[in-house]
């Protein structure tokens, strides 16, 4: 199935397991993503990565990011990091990538987890964090003040 | 406590990663709140991050931000005061 969205989404079905790791062209509230980690009292930590577009890359200045991700494939791969992540650290876990224009100051991704200690919620945050980076397909569009734009493969 | 603040508060700074711990207690906190000048001046310079802390009492709940330019240090630099807190 192929649904638009505002940045240019590519074709897949959309909406796997929204209640755990998804994308959205909407403002990305990261406190959503840690809310949806709540509800075990035995988790005593709670872990929370925020991804926010910087306004400089190097030595040029941002105006903004330009998010498209193959939405089908990078939902399934995030919902699978999510799992790999629960299994491996016995957390619960939950992510979300923004798509299309994503102004300087703004979130563009979000990972939370809940576990039983603080060591372990951060770890597992990091190594999901890590684990996007390198496996969802979902690429960058830098668009720079001086007019200038290039491509960045991995969010 | 208010972790929208908390994370805004750090991320003023302007870094683009920031990490953020919540921890719940079992035992009742100690008061006064420990001061975390020296951890938070030790985090940035070794981690050039900004931290920010703030606590729940009545529900046991200390959190703890971190802003930095890279996602690295920001977890380093949370597990810093993540360190620093608990051993209050």
């Amino acid at each position: 199935m192929l649904r638009e969205r505002r940045g240019r989404v590519y074709a897949g079905p959309i909406g796997i397991a929204p209640d755990t790791a998804w994308l959205t062209p909407d403002p990305l509230d990261p406190l959503e993503v840690l809310a949806r980690v709540g509800g075990r009292p035995e988790l005593q930590a709670q872990s929370l990565f925020v991804g926010t577009v910087r306004a400089d890359a190097d030595v040029r200045e941002v105006l903004v990011l330009d998010y498209e991700a193959y939405a089908g494939m990078a939902e399934r791969e995030m919902e699978a990091i999510c799992d790999e992540a629960a299994e491996r650290f016995g957390a619960v876990c939950a992510m979300a990538h923004r798509t299309g224009p994503v102004a300087v100051g703004e979130p563009s991704v979000a990972a939370a987890v809940a576990a039983r200690t603080d060591v372990v919620a951060l770890d597992a945050c990091e190594w999901m964090v890590d684990s996007l980076k390198v496996r969802v397909p979902v690429w960058k569009l830098q668009r720079f003040a001086d007019g200038g734009i290039e491509w960045w493969e991995g969010a | 406590m208010n972790l929208q603040d908390l994370i805004t508060e750090v991320a003023a700074a302007g870094h683009g990663a920031t990490a953020l711990l919540v921890h719940r207690r079992t035992e009742t906190p100690q008061a006064p709140h420990p001061d975390t000048t020296g951890p938070a001046a030790e985090a940035l310079e070794r981690f050039g991050a900004r931290v920010a802390v703030a606590w729940n009492d009545d529900d046991r709940v200390f959190a703890a931000a971190a802003a930095a330019a890279h996602r690295a240090e920001a977890f380093a630099a949370c597990r810093w005061m993540a360190e620093a807190l608990a051993a209050t």
